[in-house]
C-alpha cells in the first residue's frame, strides 16, 4: 500500500513539474510576443538616399565665380570655396533637419577603392565606415545610413550620411 | 481500479493543458495581428519623396515651381483623396513647400501648402497623433540661384493605424 502511495506520489510530482515547464514557456511565448509584436512601420526606403542625392548634384551645379563646383573639384580637389559651400550644403542643413536626427554627414573626394578613411579640412576624417558599401541606404545597426558618390575626372566625391 | 481513477485524471489534465496552450497561441496570435500596423510613417515619407522628385530636375529646381499660380498638386499629379471611412472628409493631409534662399533663408516665394493646415497643431504629441515629417535638400535654379527646399508633411489617419 505504501509502495502504491510512492508510485502515485512520483507521478504526481512529474505531472506538476511538467505542468510548471508547460506553463513556463506559455508565459515567456506570451511576453516574447507582446515585445516583439511592432505597431509602427519605419520607412527605410531609397528616398533617404534621393535628399542626398539630388543635394550632391546641386552642389556640383553650383557657380562659384563664374566656375561650376564640379570643375574647380577636377581641378583643385576640395579647397576653401568648393569646402566652405559643402559644409553648408551637406553638415549645416542635414543637422538641422528633424531636429538634428542626423548625427553624422561627410563629404570629401578620394581615389576610388582607396580603403582608408578619407579625410579633409573641412569635414575632418570620415570615421562613418561607409565607403566601401553601394551606393543605395543600408542599416548600420539601427541607423539608417546613405552612400552616394560621384566621379569627377580622376577623382570620386562621396556624400556619408546616418 | 485506482490505474483508472489515475487515467480518468491524466485524461481530464490533459484537456486542460490542451486548452490551456490553445488558448496561449490563440491570445499569441490576436496580440501580434490583431493592433494595426501604422504605415504613416511611410505614407507621409513617400508623398515628400514624390513632391521632392517632381519639383526638381537632376538638381535644378523647375521653373514652374517659381511661378505665381503653381499649382503644386495638380503639377505633381497628387490627390489628397483619404478611403471613404471613419467620417473622413479628404482632411488626413497637409503638404508645405518653403523655396528659402539658401544664404539668408528667406522665403522666395509664398510657402505651397496644400491639405488640412490644422494638423499642424498636433505634431510632436505622440502616436495618436498625426504623423508630421520634414526634410530638405540644397537646390539651384536657372540662373545660378540657390536655394533651400523645406518640404513639410503631415498624416492623419489615426483611427486606422494609431
Amino acid at each position: 500500500m505504501l509502495r502504491g502511495k510512492n508510485a502515485q506520489i512520483g507521478e504526481t510530482t512529474t505531472w506538476l513539474v511538467a505542468t510548471l515547464i508547460i506553463i513556463v514557456i506559455l508565459s515567456l511565448s506570451i511576453v516574447f510576443v507582446q515585445k516583439s509584436s511592432f505597431d509602427k512601420v519605419r520607412f527605410k526606403d531609397s528616398e533617404f538616399d534621393f535628399f542626398i542625392e539630388n543635394s550632391l548634384y546641386s552642389y556640383l551645379l553650383t557657380d562659384i565665380n563664374g566656375k561650376k563646383v564640379y570643375k574647380i573639384i577636377d581641378e583643385n580637389g576640395i579647397e576653401k570655396s568648393t569646402g566652405e559651400l559643402a559644409l553648408k550644403v551637406f553638415r549645416e542643413m542635414y543637422l538641422r533637419e528633424n531636429g538634428g536626427d542626423r548625427y553624422f554627414v561627410w563629404f570629401g573626394n578620394r581615389s576610388r577603392g582607396y580603403s582608408i578613411f578619407g579625410e579633409n579640412v573641412f569635414f575632418g576624417q570620415d570615421v562613418s565606415d561607409l565607403h566601401s558599401v553601394g551606393t543605395v541606404p543600408y542599416e548600420i545597426g539601427s541607423d539608417l545610413a546613405v552612400h552616394k558618390g560621384v566621379d569627377i575626372g580622376d577623382k570620386y566625391v562621396e556624400v556619408h550620411a546616418k | 481500479m485506482n490505474k483508472k481513477g489515475g487515467d480518468k485524471i491524466i485524461s481530464v489534465y490533459w484537456f486542460a493543458i490542451l486548452f490551456i496552450v490553445a488558448g496561449a497561441v490563440v491570445y499569441m496570435m490576436a496580440v501580434f495581428y490583431g493592433n494595426p500596423q501604422d504605415v504613416r510613417d511611410v505614407e507621409v515619407n513617400l508623398l515628400i519623396d514624390s513632391v521632392a522628385r517632381c519639383i526638381v530636375d537632376i538638381g535644378v529646381l523647375k521653373e514652374e515651381v517659381l511661378e505665381k499660380e503653381f499649382d503644386l498638386l495638380n503639377f505633381c499629379d497628387l490627390r489628397f483623396d483619404a478611403e471613404d471611412m471613419y467620417g473622413w472628409k479628404n482632411d488626413q493631409y497637409f503638404l508645405r513647400v518653403k523655396i528659402l534662399d539658401f544664404e539668408t533663408k528667406g522665403e522666395i516665394i509664398k510657402p505651397l501648402e496644400e491639405g488640412n493646415v490644422n494638423l499642424e497643431d498636433f505634431c510632436g504629441k505622440g502616436n495618436k497623433n498625426p504623423i508630421c515629417v520634414e526634410k530638405r535638400f540644397y537646390s539651384i535654379y536657372l540662373a545660378g540661384e540657390k536655394f533651400e527646399v523645406n518640404i513639410f508633411g503631415v498624416v492623419r489617419k489615426t483611427e486606422k493605424n494609431a
